[in-house]
């Protein structure tokens, strides 16, 4: 255990973890702060569909049933006269013939609205009901559409026999009932830059410890130790326990932060697959399962560069062929890990799209992680027995 | 001169060096090769040139193509050529002005500065327009694939590997002595600290050699499989070229003067040489400042990802100076390399942009890196 | 008792060591060779760095080898490239190689303070390496290997670079180290040697030449070394050793089988013979 935490001090040292921790804040603040904050999240309809599945799913939990659905929709015609009488009661859309609701929609999808008097009536107020309602109209049309829409999509040519199954599953036990709106962009480019950090920051942080050990000159007194050659084990045990140690990290920070912002942990237990969403996944996932499922990936991901970037490290005399070598596959690590973030278990993914195969991107993260962690064994085998000319 | 022969003995020896090279164009070759299943269109497109010339308002273009045997390939062009189409006749660069601007929000003086920038395309476009480059048929409908391919992908594969490689040697070059612990007897020979001058030759030197070895074996293979040399003296503002800025906006592929392909590529890779430069020099200055190769690879690390993300972030929060000065910083110039010498877009407020930012970024770097040598010259060597 | 049997080592067509025979018991053993001769090869075997082509190395009657940890609980290395971490102070690094040798939690604080103090290293102990001087540095190489208390103290070229003081106050510690375990000493500076070493080991090309206490070695000399003024010529067959200054000029010091006329007969030195041997 002492020998474990000397090899950790050696790999925490300060001057390493404050630049990565440097990169951190860079990548946050670059590529994530502002789809987070000053993005879609903040525009219609994205905001309003996201607010409309937490207002439903504490009014009716995770499921909308055909009981709750007509409610939805005598609570929504209700609103709409409401609207439509806020609409008729402002003089300056009367004046351009927009008097309800239908003739306020046309106007702002045509070229020829009335900038001016539309604007006026949003910003003063206006919108809060009008967008609400038209989200509510959405999503209750959308709720029987969905259905009509994978059943077609269930017959159509060119399906792989796995697909085409998990269409007509979804469609036929109702699948598409659940409540939740937020696999979107804005998660995936989440995801994608986390797991483009998890595995830098990992890289970095061990990629010197091998080439560090050869120019101190270090491995003649550990090996003429009682613990001798077997002291690899400890540094690869500490290698592997760093990993985990910045995936806590990073998963607390970086989730913290998502969570925060997007405030989605109110639809931790609602399916990911829902008539909000329009796309299906190939798996039943809640939404904490999935959000489980992708850090796991992010683990496998930081493992495999983890272990290669050990067994890279411990054959390198200097840091500069350590980089050359550890580079490799912490570019197939990070690649993989922008690949898996995009729209995980959906038919968007890109690997999805070239395998079709479902869960792809799992068995791709948890070949990679083994990968890694074999590459790690090799200095443990090839130690044993080797001269220290 | 015999130092420098010495120091670039001393990287190009790197075993690893030669493994990554050879790791590195294994992996544009298969780059290349994701484009395979389009290679008998550009074949065919390639091989009926002699035969139709290559502007398609020209009435020898259609009859040329009707001489040709009868077959789907055939019928493609044809009907792909039927109307010929010159993109830039009439184009209104100041409404792609205020469309791009309208992308990213720019306002202010930044919004004025942005606008002249296409006031000063316009006449461009027009000469364009009139000599009627824009009827050159270059591969037809898989134009902006292949162009994409070429430059977008395989290029910019090739480009970031030499730079990754340009920046580690330069770092290697002058961390190598502290590191095998021959500093102190180097630095005090009759050629002492000034050996360093060697050093940054020598790694200039490599990565220049390294940028021709990934270019070349990247674009030999292109150019023989997908018959480059019979595209290069189309022109790359083709109405076939285009590039999408958003679903929303589509725009012909502008450039601040009419380029063929062979003229794009060229330009392309001088520049890309410059860029390589520029990276090897901001690496030379965090060898030189920090003695620990790993230190000043993370310091170099870090700042490069600010480079990145700053444009980014100062674009969230509109802060327009930040915004367009940063897009003017290397890394973000190696970003945009897809699209030198066009307008670039929201990311450039300056005509030939990437390459005023890279001669300015060479300048500053060359300064930067001879301070640096300057303070290295006095430093306490313990 | 730490025994060498018939100990071949080759690299390819190369060999380092040949058929070398030698038994180690309680005491100081100084490993005299010039470069090349296979001094640090050795070294590295005893230490399990390097494995034997032919023969075996034994430890009580034991294979090395086979040992494994049990062998490396008994043994101290300070090898001749001293390898440490500069940011660390002697303290931080002596709790790192405590761990790695095995020596219980409880001891490691106090057996750390009783090396520092025996290398007079006290005040330093929480200063970074970084700072420190060859010859501290190499103190706290001594400290290293003296962490587990070693039956077998192997120390390769531990006074290279140490200035006089050093160097005696380094003959000291490992005099008073030797009292009960083996001290195998390797280096180029012979009057190391011949103050501490009680048995003196000697390679030639490969082999072994001589494993001896310094008087023996020194006595085959006896009678054929001398000094005479340089000026003097010499017409017998001999072999320059060197020259020095003294209150009446220079003297030159050499060996030959019949000192010439005018020559003085001194006592030979291990540093005679090992001219002599490697001439």
């Amino acid at each position: 255990m002492r020998i474990f935490y000397h090899e950790l001090r050696k790999i925490w040292r300060l001057t390493h973890v404050l630049p990565i921790a440097a990169l951190g804040v860079l990548i946050f603040f670059g590529f994530l702060y502002g789809s987070l904050f000053d993005g879609f999240l903040e525009m219609h309809p994205v905001r309003d569909r996201y607010d409309l599945a937490f207002q439903w799913t504490a009014q009716y939990g995770a499921y909308l049933d055909a009981s709750e659905y007509e409610a939805a929709q005598a609570e929504c015609a209700a609103l709409r006269e409401q609207v439509d009488a806020q609409i008729a009661a402002d003089p300056a859309l009367a004046a351009y013939g927009i008097v309800d609701m239908a003739a306020l929609k046309q106007a702002l999808s045509s070229q020829l609205a009335p900038e001016t008097a539309v604007n006026n009536f949003l910003q003063s107020g206006g919108d809060e009901l009008y967008y609400y309602v038209e989200t509510v109209e959405w999503a209750l049309a959308e709720y029987v559409n969905v259905y009509e829409h994978y059943t077609e999509c269930a017959d159509a040519p060119g399906l792989t026999p796995a697909e085409r199954a998990r269409y007509r599953e979804v469609v036929g036990q109702r699948r598409l009932d659940g409540i939740f709106s937020g696999l979107d962009n804005i998660l995936s480019n989440y995801q994608m830059w986390c797991n483009l950090f998890a595995v830098l920051s990992v890289t970095l942080l061990l990629a010197p410890c091998g080439a560090q050990e050869r120019l101190c000159h270090m491995p003649a007194e550990q090996w003429t130790t009682r613990t001798g050659r077997k002291v690899v084990r400890y540094r690869l045990a500490a290698a592997l326990a760093s990993a985990a140690i910045l995936f806590v990290m990073e998963t607390l920070i970086f989730g913290s932060i998502y969570t925060l912002a997007v405030g989605t942990r109110a639809l931790w237990n609602n399916p990911v697959t829902s008539f909000l969403m329009g796309d299906i996944l190939w798996f039943d996932l809640t939404y904490g399962g999935y959000a489980l499922a992708g850090f796991a990936m992010t683990f496998a991901l930081m493992l495999a560069a983890a272990g290669a970037t050990f067994a890279l490290s411990h054959g390198s005399d200097h840091f500069i062929a350590a980089l050359l070598k550890a580079g490799i596959p912490a570019f197939l690590c990070a690649a993989s890990g922008m690949l898996v973030g995009y729209r995980l278990f959906t038919t968007d993914n890109p690997l999805y799209q070239q395998f079709r195969v479902m869960g792809s991107e799992a068995i791709l993260c948890a070949a990679l992680c083994a990968a890694g962690l074999l590459a790690s064994l090799l200095p443990l085998f090839t130690d044993r027995r080797k001269e220290l000319l | 001169m015999r130092t420098f022969r010495f120091e670039l003995k001393k990287l190009l020896r790197l075993p690893m060096l030669w493994g990554f090279l050879a790791l590195s164009l294994a992996l544009n070759g298969l780059l290349t090769m994701t484009a395979i299943h389009d290679a008998p269109w550009y074949t065919y497109v390639a091989s009926v040139l002699p035969v139709t010339f290559q502007r398609t308002d020209d009435p020898a273009f259609a009859a040329g193509l009707e001489m040709l045997p009868a077959e789907d390939f055939r019928a493609a062009l044809a009907e792909q050529t039927a109307e010929p189409v010159n993109a830039l006749d009439g184009y209104d660069a100041a409404l792609l002005g205020t469309q791009e601007a309208g992308l990213i929000g720019v306002t202010g003086k930044w919004a004025d500065i942005f606008a002249q920038k296409y006031a000063r395309l316009q006449p461009i476009v027009d000469e364009m327009a009139a000599s009627g480059v824009a009827y050159d048929v270059y591969a037809a409908a898989g134009t902006h694939d292949y162009q994409l391919h070429l430059t977008g992908i395989l290029y910019h594969a090739a480009l970031t590997e030499a730079l990754l490689l340009a920046v580690l040697l330069t770092l290697y070059a002058f961390g190598c002595e502290a590191q095998h612990g021959t500093d102190l007897l180097v630095f005090s020979t009759r050629a002492g600290r000034g050996v360093n001058r060697a050093k940054l030759a020598a790694a200039l030197a490599a990565s220049l050699l390294c940028y021709a070895i990934l270019c070349v074996g990247a674009l030999l293979p292109f150019a023989m499989i997908y018959h480059l040399r019979d595209f290069l003296s189309m022109s790359v503002s083709s109405s076939f070229n285009y590039v999408v800025v958003a679903p929303v906006l589509v725009k012909p592929f502008l450039t601040w003067k009419p380029f063929t392909l062979a003229g794009y590529l060229g330009a392309t890779l001088a520049l890309g040489a410059a860029l390589t430069v520029v990276f090897a020099l901001f690496a030379a200055v965090c060898g030189l400042l920090l003695r620990n190769t790993y230190l000043a690879f993370l310091a170099w690390f870090v700042t490069a990802a600010g480079m990145l993300a700053l444009p980014v972030f100062s674009a969230d929060v509109k802060v327009w100076t930040g915004y367009f000065l940063g897009m003017c910083l290397p890394v973000p110039v190696w970003l945009n390399q897809q699209y030198w010498f066009t307008d670039l877009g929201s990311a450039a407020f300056l005509p030939w942009q990437e390459t005023v930012c890279t001669a300015a970024n060479l300048a500053a770097f060359a300064l930067l890196t001879l301070l640096a040598l300057r303070r290295f010259r006095r430093k306490d060597l313990t | 008792m730490l025994t060498v049997e018939h100990v071949t080592k080759k690299y390819g067509d190369f060999t380092a060591l040949e058929e070398l025979s030698l038994t180690f018991t309680e005491g100081v053993y100084g490993l005299l060779a010039p470069n090349g001769a296979g001094k640090t090869t050795l070294i590295k075997m005893l230490t399990t760095l390097l494995f034997p082509t032919a023969g075996q190395i034994l430890w009580n009657g034991t294979e090395i080898n086979a040992l494994g940890a049990r062998y490396r609980d008994v043994l101290g290395y300070l090898p001749q490239q001293f390898g440490y971490y500069k940011n660390d102070t002697p303290r931080q690094f002596l709790r790192y190689l405590a761990a790695l040798k095995g020596v219980p939690r409880a001891q490691t604080e106090k057996r750390i303070d009783e090396l520092l103090s025996l290398v007079s290293l006290s005040d330093a102990a929480d200063k970074k390496m970084k700072k420190f001087s060859g010859g501290m540095l190499q103190r706290v190489g001594i400290a290293q290997a003296m962490l587990n208390d070693p039956k077998l103290l192997i120390l390769d070229e531990p006074t290279a670079g140490l200035d006089p003081k050093e160097r005696v106050r380094f003959r000291n510690i490992i005099h008073s180290l030797a009292q009960d375990r083996i001290v195998i000493l390797s280096t180029h500076i012979v009057s190391d040697i011949e103050t501490i070493a009680h048995q003196v080991v000697m390679l030639r090309d490969h082999r072994l030449y001589c494993c001896e206490p310094p008087q023996s070695i020194c006595s085959g000399l006896r009678g054929k070394v001398c000094e005479l003024p340089a000026e003097v010529e010499v017409h017998v067959p001999h072999l320059l050793l060197g020259e020095r200054q003294d209150a009446e000029g220079a003297l030159h010091r050499l060996i030959c089988e019949t000192p010439p006329p005018g020559a003085r007969v001194v006592a030979p030195t291990l540093e005679d013979v090992f001219l002599y041997v490697y001439q």
